[in-house]
């Protein structure tokens, strides 16, 4: 079956009569969505549930970041769950796998838009995603790295560097 | 606008996220070493990893944990710690006590222990972790649980490698007191006072069972209605009862591997040659056996003779043993019963020497075995005799199956 593709936001929903409901972005653009895409926001979620006309705003996320989640939710609610352990339940999940990895290959200000996305719209596994790749940044880098990689700025004076190397030296170096 | 090259990092771009998804979300996936570094960044950073809602002090040196490291985790770091994991060496032994005084009170759900060297001597203070899903313990002299023992409600996965146990009922008890538990490897256990026997180990929710021991306690398997996958390796199972007997506690399993190669205790009178259950559910039985005696020679076929129900066969041959007993084709034929091995699909015989026993269990299952779809013979690349040699000998040979096809690989060793 073929998976809701969009990378615009525009629905083309595979199955023929399937409900979809619009998203507006921060910077006012509309995107229609299948329901059941749109619901992997937990946040959204509860806006359908709440009723309204006129689309469902959300204020801050802008449109350029609400295409990427939107692209997620969009992936991962496609796959109609086959029987567990039939092959074809196997080669969707790497392909969603394969999905992610893509989607992950962004600059760190979007992967950080993103992380504030789905946060606030509560896609439990985009955060997840997001998170995990921001983590595996961090792992087995030096201090030094991590700073010039998140521009965090080094104010220690010399004596707590000082004091700070001592404290950590031979331990976790 | 920045300009166009190189690229600038954001300023500061973790500090654009809400603190709540950096600490829960992030930095709660790092390992502790990374999370520590993470206090050298700036002002801001310096104490951040104090205040984490979780801490993984995990650290899995091959050589041992130096206790400071531990120490000062522990002094610095007040929350929870779900996840306990180090190498115990002769300077951290003796700081094991007081961690576990500590961690009790830290909701840790996975524990993983290993003393490298010495045998580690641990308190009756592990009884009191109650949030345990998974605990591992590797050569610990393991403490008689204290009257009132609550038990591990939420213990999923026990693993004891190397202990040593005083009494037979601290086991039982332990595993009396896990009702949830899915996986238990008990791998060379040793129980001072072994004089009674009969340890019941009952555990209604238990999937996976391995036993690995050079001594066996008379231990019996009383209720495990789940067991899917059980691993039995008994260097003695004669030493009290037969291994048949021992083997009807797991006799519903789905998967089994055993190791039948030793010779029995006790002399020729315990043969295992009839077995008074079947193996009604065992799809795949994996044995580390051989064919060179009558013992593991009978062994192999009662067993292929109460599995109804195989489809697959794996047999490892086990050493470089003399072929001491010859059993021909006429021998093994009178073990061979009708309707045997009727669903077998797939025999995989690994290490073989083509030794006149094994070839003749090959071409007794190629003959006999009316579902068998593959063969695989899988030899030492030092072995002398041609692949097409055996082969031949083998082709010449009648197949039950139609669809039977047989394969011959060498495997190299790698340097």
């Amino acid at each position: 079956m073929a998976a809701a593709d969009s990378c615009d936001g525009i629905s083309t929903s595979g199955g023929g009569w399937e409900k979809t409901v619009t998203l507006v972005s921060s910077d006012d653009a509309r995107f229609e969505v299948r329901e059941a895409a749109a619901s992997l926001s937990q946040t959204v979620r509860r806006m359908i549930r709440a009723g309204g006309d006129g689309g469902i705003p959300l204020p801050k996320v802008d449109a350029r970041t609400l295409s990427t989640v939107l692209e997620y939710c969009n992936k991962h609610a496609a796959v109609p769950a086959p029987a567990p352990e039939s092959s074809s339940a196997e080669a969707a999940a790497v392909d969603l796998e394969w999905f992610d990895k893509e989607l992950m290959h962004v600059d760190l200000a979007t992967l950080c838009s993103l992380i504030r996305a789905a946060d606030y719209l509560e896609v439990a596994g985009l955060l997840d995603l997001t998170c995990k790749t921001v983590a595996d940044m961090i792992k087995s880098k030096t201090a030094e790295e991590i700073r010039q990689m998140f521009g965090i700025q080094n104010d220690f004076t010399p004596e707590e560097e000082e004091q700070l190397s001592r404290e950590n030296a031979g331990v976790f170096e | 606008m920045e300009p166009p090259a190189p690229p600038p990092p954001p300023a500061d771009a973790l500090s654009s996220l809400p603190d709540a998804v950096v600490d829960g979300s992030i930095l709660t996936r790092l390992d502790l070493r990374d999370v520590v570094r993470t206090s050298a960044l700036s002002r801001a950073w310096r104490h951040r990893w104090e205040s984490l809602p979780t801490l993984s002090l995990s650290l899995r040196d091959g050589i041992g944990t130096p206790p400071s490291i531990v120490d000062s985790v522990l002094s610095c770091y007040a929350g929870r710690i779900p996840d306990f994991s180090i190498r115990i060496n002769s300077q951290s032994a003796c700081r094991v006590d007081d961690w576990l005084v500590d961690l009790s009170l830290r909701d840790v759900q996975s524990m993983d222990l290993r003393s490298n060297d010495c045998l580690l001597s641990i308190r009756s203070s592990i009884y009191s972790f109650s949030h345990l899903v998974t605990l591992k313990l590797h050569r610990c002299d393991i403490p008689t649980s204290p009257v009132g023992f609550a038990g591990f409600p939420l213990l999923k996965d026990l693993e004891l490698v190397d202990a040593h146990l005083s009494e037979i009922e601290d086991l039982e008890a332990i595993v009396r007191g896990s009702p949830l538990l899915d996986a238990l490897m008990l791998s060379d256990a040793y129980i001072l006072n072994n004089e009674l026997a009969g340890c019941v180990i009952e555990a209604p929710n238990l999937r996976s069972l391995t036993i690995i021991s050079v001594v066996v306690y008379g231990w019996q398997f009383g209720g495990l209605p789940r067991l899917d996958n059980a691993t039995i390796d008994l260097d003695t199972y004669m030493y009290e009862g037969d291994l048949g007997e021992f083997l009807a506690g797991v006799a519903h399993a789905r998967k089994l591997t055993l190791t039948t190669f030793y010779l029995p205790k006790m002399g020729d009178d315990t043969l295992l040659e009839t077995l008074p259950y079947k193996f009604f559910n065992l799809r795949s039985l994996f044995l580390c056996t051989h064919f060179c005696g009558l013992y593991s020679i009978l062994a192999t076929f009662c067993l292929l003779r109460n599995a109804p129900s195989l489809e697959e066969l794996e047999i490892t041959i086990n050493g470089d043993q003399e072929q001491e007993t010859e059993a021909n084709t006429e021998f093994q034929n009178t073990q061979w019963t009708n309707g045997m091995c009727g669903s077998l699909q797939v025999v995989t015989i690994n290490d073989i020497s083509c030794l006149s026993n094994e070839m003749c269990f090959i071409k007794l299952v190629l003959s006999k075995a009316t579902s068998l779809r593959t063969m695989s013979i899988i030899l030492d690349d030092e072995f002398s005799r041609s692949n097409e040699n055996i082969l031949s000998e083998l082709n010449t040979n009648r197949r039950a199956s139609p669809h039977a096809q047989v394969f011959l690989q060498r495997y190299h060793w790698t340097k």
